[in-house]
């Protein structure tokens, strides 16, 4: 949900929809529930510090930090690039890019591991 | 590119480029904490000087138009970027970039527990990036008339490479 709920975002600030103060508050709510979600169902286990963490959970955090790290770095150079030969206002894109890295180290440990308790 | 020498796409490394850093012997002076940070400092440096290179056309009108001077302190900074980057990647022996199976469980540890910060610390670098196209009207990076800011985007690519070999370089006692 929240994956479509990203590549929605995304679609509509990259598209030449016009988008007032309306939509961004309605985007903003959206991206607010969901990560709230994220946050909920895994505990903040990327936004708690180490001290309310034991082992296990501790190598998880950094483990998928790991991977987020990769998939937001090749996402930056991506964005560089269609920014670069697109016609496009950079402000259009704070909300979608703040929301997916929030979101991304909660998406990878969602997606990947199989028992999370 | 032979078997033995698989390549990692998502790392961006080889085989042998990452065993040849495991076991590199030379170069150990540059991997006591105190050096390994004083690397971090001067790489960190030579990259906010990389980034002003869009005030590339400014240095020219302050030299001369015909001097060669600002092209050859660009090209040195350049220079200096690349070395700085090689450097830190040698000092920490490469495991910020190598993959799982090169590393033994507590490199991996190590390794991972240094992507956590770098994670956070890439967040404050993209902020400051977009908080500078919002608040610089001269920065123009985008659209149809873009200001010459291509050496920001170098330095910000540059950045997120260093990275996470700087944040290990500079936490970790013993590589």
């Amino acid at each position: 949900m929240t994956i479509l709920t990203l590549i929605s975002m995304w679609a509509v600030s990259l598209s030449s929809i016009q988008l007032g103060w309306v939509h961004y508050v309605g985007m903003s709510l959206v991206m607010v529930a969901a990560l709230g979600l994220l946050n909920f169902t895994f505990r903040s286990l990327f936004d708690v510090s180490e001290e309310f963490l034991d082992e296990r959970l501790f190598s998880l955090r950094n483990r998928y930090s790991f991977r987020s790290y990769q998939a937001i770095g090749l996402m930056i150079l991506l964005m560089i690039a269609v920014l670069n030969f697109s016609n496009l206002d950079p402000s259009r894109l704070w909300l979608p890019a703040i929301s997916t890295y929030a979101s991304l180290p909660y998406l990878f440990l969602g997606w990947q591991e199989k028992n999370f308790d | 590119m032979t078997k033995k020498n698989k390549f990692y796409w998502m790392e961006g490394t080889t085989k042998k480029e990452i065993e040849g850093l495991l076991n590199n012997k030379n170069f150990e002076w540059l991997r006591a904490q105190q050096n390994r940070r004083i690397l971090v400092v001067m790489h960190s440096i030579v990259l906010a000087i990389l980034a002003m290179g869009s005030y590339y056309q400014e240095f020219k009108a302050w030299f001369g138009q015909f001097s060669l001077w600002p092209l050859l302190v660009m090209i040195m900074v350049g220079l200096l970027a690349v070395t700085g980057f090689s450097l830190l990647r040698v000092s920490v022996r490469g495991i910020a970039e190598a993959p799982d199976e090169l590393l033994d469980e507590r490199q991996r540890s190590v390794r991972n527990s240094n992507y956590r910060y770098s994670y956070l610390i890439l967040g404050y670098v993209v902020i400051a990036f977009m908080a500078l196209l919002a608040i610089g009207t001269d920065v123009r990076p985008f659209g149809e008339n873009p200001g010459d800011a291509g050496f920001i985007y170098i330095a910000l690519l540059m950045t997120m490479a260093s990275l996470p070999s700087m944040v290990l370089a500079w936490r970790e006692k013993d590589i």
